[in-house]
C-alpha cells in the first residue's frame, strides 16, 4: 500500500484539504477539496470548513484510492494573518529589524515595531500596543556582552513600554506571551520588569553586531503559537477535530524554501498569491527572508499604466476597493481579468520592493568602504540581498497560482518582479511546499515535486542592450542564437523538455552574476517546454514610464494571455 | 461534486447582537460590567491620543514677551484666553486661547510655550442593552437585541439618531438640496449611492449619519480621512459657522461628523432589496449606526427592539458555511458589477467562465432574468431553497 498524507491548509480566502503521495521523492496530489474561509472582519469561527472538507477527503479517498494508506494529517494555517505579531527592539535598523525578521519567517504578520527611534512617546506606543490584536510579542536588543555595566540600557526602557502595553490574549485576561531574543545580560533585569507576563527565552537574534541568528526566536514563536491557536475561539475547530500540531503556513512554506536552496545550492525567490496579499519568501547566499505585503497597499495611478486600455482606469479605484472588501472574489470576464491581472503586477512589484528593503546585509556592522564607493550613496549598510541576476529558480505559489492560466502567471512573474539574467520558472500546483516544509528532511524532493513552467531570459537591470548575439541555448545539443528582439518578448519552444543551457553575453558593465560584462552560463534542468526571451528594456518596466496601452496589448499577444480577437479590441478602442 | 459557499445573510433580524463602543485611546470605563445601559448612559471617557498641546506665544528667548493670564496647575475652557500681546503702542492685540478643556501642566518661557493637558472626553452608549464586557484600552461592549443591517465598508464613529428614509426606493440617489435643518440628529437612508455634496449637506446639517448603497472609493477616502481628523473648531470653521460663538456645543470628537455606512461596496451600485426594506419598516425609530472608527466593529445599523434584553423569539444564529444546492437564494459578487441576487438552477463541478477560467461553480438565475455563470468564490448563501 502506497503512504498518503492529508494536508489541510486554513488560508485567508479558502480552507483546503489535500490528499498527497510521496511517489520516489515526488509529492503528487491524489485528491483535493475547498471551502471559503470566513471573513477575518466576522466574529465567526474560520475553521468552519475543517470538517466538511475532512469528511469529503476522506470519503473520497475510501472510494477511489482505497491503495493508499493514510499515514498522518498535517495542518497549516494563515487565516487572518495568524499569528500575528508585534516585535520590539532598541535600534529599530539593528535590533528591530531582526526581531521583525524572525517574527516573519516564523510565518507571522507583523503588526507594529517598538523601538527608541520609532517617533513615539512612550505613552503612544503603549497606547499603540495594548489596542492590537496579536497572539505573541517578539524583544530583540543588545549584544551578549557588557551591556549592562552601567545598570542601565534602552533594552530596558523597552521592557517597560512592553510591560505596561502588551495586550491580552483575545479570549482570556492572560497577557500575550513574549519571545526574548535580545542580550543574555539583560535577561533577569527584563523578567523582573515584565512581571508575570509569559516569557519564551531564545538566543539572542544579535549576540554580535556582526551575526544574525533568527533559528531559535523563530522556533520560539511558532513554537508559541502551536501552543496557543487551539485555545483561540477564532479557531475552535482545531481542536473539536482533534487535529495534530498546527503550523504557521508561511513558516512551512519557508522551511520549504530552505530545503529548496539546500537541494540545490543557488538562490531561489518565492511569490505565494493568496486572496489579500503577496507573500515573498527568498534564500540567497544562505540567508532567508520572507515579507508578506498586502494587495491593498496598492498605487491605483500605478497600476493604471498596467491597463491595455484606458477607459478601464476609470473605476479602477473602486475595483481595487472591492477586490480588497472580498479578496475571494474571481474576475468573470476578460476586461476583469485584466485590471486583476494589472493590480496583481503592482502587488507584486510592491512586495518585491519590501522584501529588497527587509532582506539585507546587516546594518549596524563596521565596514571598510572602497574608495570606488565614496559617492555611492546606496553602500553605506543595509545592501538588499536580492539581486535580480543572481537569482536561478522563481517558485510560484498560492490559491492564484492555481487558478490563472499558465500564462497568465508567467505574465504576473514577468511584469512584477521583473527579472533579469535567466531563470526558471516553477509552479507549486498541489501546495507542496507547505507539505514538503513540514515533512522530515530528506523524504521528499521538493524541487521534483514543482512544476517547471518556463525559462525566462531578459537583460541586466540597468545598462544592458539587448541585440543579436546577447542570448544562445544549447537546445537539443545544438547551440543557437535566441531571436532577441528589442521591447518585444519572443517565444522559443524547447522540444522535448530537454535540459538547457543558456549563455548571456552582457554589455560592457552589466552585472548578470559573473561580473560585470562577462558571460554568464545558466544550466536548467530537464522540463521545461519554453523560453520567454524579454527584450523589454528594465529602466522603462522600472519606472512605468513611456509605457503604452498598446505596448501592454503587445506584452499580452506575445505571451497568448488573451485571445487575440480580445485584444484587437482593445487596440480599436473598445472594452470586452 | 460538493460545493459551498459562506452564507452571509447581510441583514438579521430578532437576534442578539454586541457592539463594542470603542475608546479613541486609553481610557476609563464608567461602566459595570453586567449593568444596564441607556442610549445616553456615559460608558466612558478617554484621553485623546494628542494629550498634551502646545500653545505658542510671543517670546523673547530669555522669558514670555506676551502677558500671560494662567498657571501651572490651572484648569481652563476650550475658548479661554490664556495670554495676550500687545505691540505698537497698543495698536497691534493678539490673543492666544486655549485649543481644549484641560489643565496648563507647563508654562516654558524660553520658548513661549504653554503646555496644555487635554481633558478626557465622555464617550456615551447611543445604545441600549447590558454591559458586557470592558477594557481600558478597546472600549464597553454592549449587548442588545434587535434587527441588524451589515455594512460592507463604513467612515466614522457610533452615532444614534431617528431613521428618516429620504430615498424611497433602493436606488434613489439624494442630492444635496433634499437636506435640510430639520434633519440634526437624525440617520438617513440616502438609497443607491452618495455624492461629495450629499456628504458636505449631511456635516452641515449636522445629521447623525447615512446609509448608502455605495460610495466611490476616492470619496470614500476623503470622507475616511475627514471622520479621523475634523476637530470641532475645524469644524465651526468650515461647515457650521451659525454656532461658532456658542462655546458650550462642543460635542466628544467621535459625534462631529456622521457615521457613514455603505451596504453593498465601492462604486454606484443600488442598496440591496432586503437592508432597504428593513430600514424602511423601522423609518422613524431610534437606531444605532457605526461607521466602525476607531477599530470598534464592522460597520454596521443595529436597530434595538424590546429595549435592547433578549426576547424569547430570539432567532439563533445561522451557520456561516453550507453547501450549496438547487433553489438556493444566493447573493452574486462581483468586481465591477453591482451584487445580484438570485436563485441556484445549476451546480457545475467545473465552469468555463467567459474568461477562460476554469473553476467550479453555479448557473444562477437573477431577478431580472439573467442567467448568470458563477464561480463558486463569488457566491453568497442567503437562504436554502
Amino acid at each position: 500500500m502506497t503512504k498518503s498524507i492529508f494536508h489541510i491548509d486554513v488560508g485567508s480566502t479558502v480552507t483546503e484539504a489535500r490528499a498527497l503521495a510521496i511517489e520516489g521523492g515526488r509529492i503528487v496530489q491524489l485528491e483535493r477539496v475547498s471551502c471559503p474561509t470566513p471573513p477575518p472582519a466576522s466574529k465567526d469561527e474560520r475553521t468552519l470548513g475543517l470538517g466538511e472538507v475532512l469528511d469529503v477527503i476522506g470519503s473520497r479517498m475510501s472510494e477511489d484510492k482505497s491503495s493508499y494508506e493514510n499515514e498522518g494529517v498535517m495542518v497549516t494555517l494563515s487565516a487572518g494573518g495568524e499569528p500575528k505579531a508585534v516585535c520590539a527592539g532598541v535600534v529599530k535598523g539593528i535590533s528591530g529589524e531582526s526581531a521583525k525578521r524572525a517574527a516573519l519567517l516564523a510565518g507571522a504578520t507583523v503588526t507594529d515595531l517598538v523601538c527608541v527611534d520609532d517617533g513615539r512617546q512612550d505613552f503612544e506606543r503603549i497606547s499603540d500596543l495594548r489596542r492590537q490584536d496579536v497572539s505573541v510579542a517578539v524583544m530583540a536588543g543588545g549584544v551578549d556582552e557588557e551591556i549592562m555595566e552601567s545598570g542601565t540600557h534602552q533594552i530596558l526602557n523597552i521592557a517597560r513600554v512592553l510591560a505596561k502595553g502588551l495586550p491580552k490574549k483575545g479570549w482570556s485576561d492572560d497577557r500575550i506571551p513574549l519571545v526574548y531574543a535580545g542580550s543574555q545580560e539583560a535577561r533577569e533585569e527584563v523578567a523582573r520588569i515584565l512581571g508575570d507576563i509569559e516569557i519564551i527565552w531564545a538566543d539572542n537574534v544579535r549576540a554580535k553586531l556582526e551575526e544574525e541568528h533568527l533559528a531559535s526566536a523563530r522556533d520560539a514563536v511558532v513554537g508559541s503559537f502551536s501552543q496557543n491557536v487551539r485555545s483561540d475561539p477564532k479557531f475552535q475547530g482545531l481542536g473539536k477535530l482533534g487535529l495534530p500540531e498546527v503550523f504557521p503556513s508561511g513558516y512551512a512554506a519557508g522551511l520549504a524554501f530552505e530545503g529548496l536552496y539546500e537541494e540545490t545550492s543557488e538562490n531561489v525567490l518565492g511569490l505565494s498569491l493568496d486572496g489579500d496579499a503577496v507573500q515573498v519568501f527568498s534564500g540567497i547566499k544562505g540567508v532567508f527572508t520572507r515579507t508578506v505585503t498586502p494587495v491593498a497597499k496598492v498605487n491605483p495611478n500605478k497600476v493604471a499604466k498596467w491597463l491595455p486600455h484606458p477607459q478601464m482606469a476609470e473605476n479602477l479605484g473602486d475595483f481595487i476597493g472591492n477586490l480588497v472588501l472580498r479578496p475571494h472574489v474571481l474576475p468573470t470576464t476578460w476586461n476583469e481579468l485584466s485590471v486583476f491581472l494589472a493590480v496583481w503586477k503592482e502587488a507584486i512589484r510592491e512586495g518585491i520592493a519590501e522584501h529588497k528593503a527587509t532582506a539585507i546585509e546587516l546594518r549596524g556592522v563596521h565596514r571598510q568602504r572602497q574608495v570606488g564607493e565614496t559617492f555611492q550613496v546606496e553602500v553605506s549598510g543595509g545592501d538588499t540581498l536580492l539581486k535580480m541576476p543572481t537569482l536561478r529558480r522563481i517558485v510560484v505559489t498560492g490559491v492564484l497560482s492555481r487558478v490563472l492560466s499558465r500564462e497568465a502567471v508567467l505574465s504576473l512573474v514577468m511584469d512584477g518582479a521583473q527579472v533579469a539574467g535567466g531563470v526558471g520558472v516553477y509552479l507549486d500546483t498541489c501546495n507542496a511546499l507547505q507539505v514538503a516544509g513540514l515533512l522530515p528532511s530528506g523524504s521528499a524532493n521538493i524541487l521534483e515535486s514543482l512544476l517547471p513552467l518556463a525559462v525566462l531570459v531578459a537583460p541586466g537591470e540597468d545598462r544592458d542592450r539587448v541585440g543579436a548575439g546577447w542570448a544562445s541555448a544549447r537546445l537539443d545539443g545544438t547551440y543557437e542564437q535566441l531571436p532577441v528582439s528589442m521591447g518585444e518578448i519572443t517565444l522559443v519552444p524547447i522540444v522535448n523538455g530537454s535540459a538547457v543551457e543558456i549563455t548571456l553575453d552582457p554589455s560592457r558593465q552589466e552585472d548578470l552574476g559573473e561580473g560585470p560584462g562577462r558571460k554568464t552560463v545558466r544550466d536548467l534542468p530537464p522540463g521545461f517546454s519554453r523560453i520567454y526571451v524579454d527584450g523589454r528594456p528594465r529602466p522603462q518596466l522600472r519606472t512605468l514610464e513611456r509605457i503604452s496601452p498598446r505596448e501592454i496589448i503587445g506584452w499580452y499577444r506575445n505571451l497568448g494571455v488573451f485571445p487575440e480577437q480580445v485584444l484587437s479590441g482593445w487596440e480599436r478602442g473598445r472594452g470586452q | 461534486m460538493t460545493l459551498y459557499a459562506l452564507n452571509e445573510p447581510r441583514v438579521a433580524r430578532n437576534t442578539p447582537i454586541v457592539r463594542l463602543r470603542a475608546f479613541g485611546s486609553i481610557g476609563e470605563p464608567q461602566v459595570d460590567v453586567g449593568s444596564e445601559v441607556t442610549w445616553d448612559t456615559l460608558a466612558g471617557t478617554y484621553a485623546s491620543r494628542r494629550r498634551l498641546r502646545q500653545v505658542r506665544v510671543e517670546s523673547s528667548g530669555e522669558g514670555f514677551s506676551a502677558t500671560v493670564l494662567v498657571q501651572e496647575g490651572q484648569k481652563v475652557k476650550r475658548g479661554e484666553v490664556l495670554a495676550y500681546y500687545s505691540y505698537f503702542f497698543g495698536l497691534g492685540y493678539t490673543e492666544y486661547t486655549a485649543p481644549c478643556d484641560g489643565e496648563v501642566v507647563a508654562l516654558i518661557p524660553s520658548i513661549g510655550s504653554i503646555a496644555i493637558k487635554e481633558a478626557p472626553v465622555s464617550l456615551y452608549c447611543r445604545l441600549p442593552g447590558i454591559v458586557e464586557k470592558t477594557d481600558e484600552a478597546r472600549g464597553v461592549w454592549v449587548r442588545t437585541y434587535g434587527n441588524l443591517v451589515k455594512a460592507s465598508v463604513g467612515a466614522g464613529y457610533g452615532r444614534a439618531g431617528v431613521l428618516s428614509m429620504k430615498a424611497k426606493t433602493p436606488s434613489d440617489k439624494l442630492s444635496a438640496r433634499d437636506f435640510t435643518a430639520d434633519d440634526a440628529g437624525k440617520v438617513i437612508v440616502a438609497g443607491r449611492s452618495v455624492s461629495k455634496e450629499v456628504l458636505e449637506a449631511c456635516l452641515r446639517f449636522r445629521v447623525s449619519g447615512i446609509i448608502a448603497g455605495s460610495v466611490s472609493r476616492g470619496l470614500f477616502e476623503w470622507y475616511s480621512d475627514l471622520a479621523g481628523s475634523l476637530d470641532w473648531d475645524e469644524f465651526l470653521a468650515r461647515y457650521w459657522a451659525r454656532d461658532a460663538k456658542n462655546r458650550d456645543l462642543e460635542p466628544s470628537p467621535s459625534e462631529i461628523v456622521p457615521a457613514l455606512v455603505v451596504t453593498e461596496g465601492y462604486g454606484d451600485s443600488p442598496m440591496g432589496g432586503e437592508a432597504f426594506a428593513l430600514l424602511a419598516e423601522s423609518e422613524g425609530n431610534p437606531v444605532y449606526i457605526d461607521g466602525g472608527g476607531n477599530g470598534s466593529d464592522e460597520p454596521a445599523v443595529v436597530i434595538p427592539l424590546n429595549g435592547g434584553a433578549v426576547a424569547k423569539e430570539a432567532e439563533k444564529p445561522v451557520c456561516r458555511l453550507g453547501e450549496l444546492g438547487l433553489g438556493d437564494r444566493v447573493s452574486v459578487l462581483g468586481l465591477t458589477t453591482a451584487v445580484k441576487e438570485g436563485t441556484v438552477v445549476e451546480i457545475l463541478p467545473e465552469l468555463k467562465l467567459e474568461n477562460d477560467l476554469l473553476l467550479p461553480g453555479a448557473k444562477v438565475a437573477t431577478e431580472t432574468g439573467e442567467t448568470l455563470l458563477v464561480p463558486v468564490s463569488n457566491i453568497l448563501l442567503r437562504d436554502r431553497g
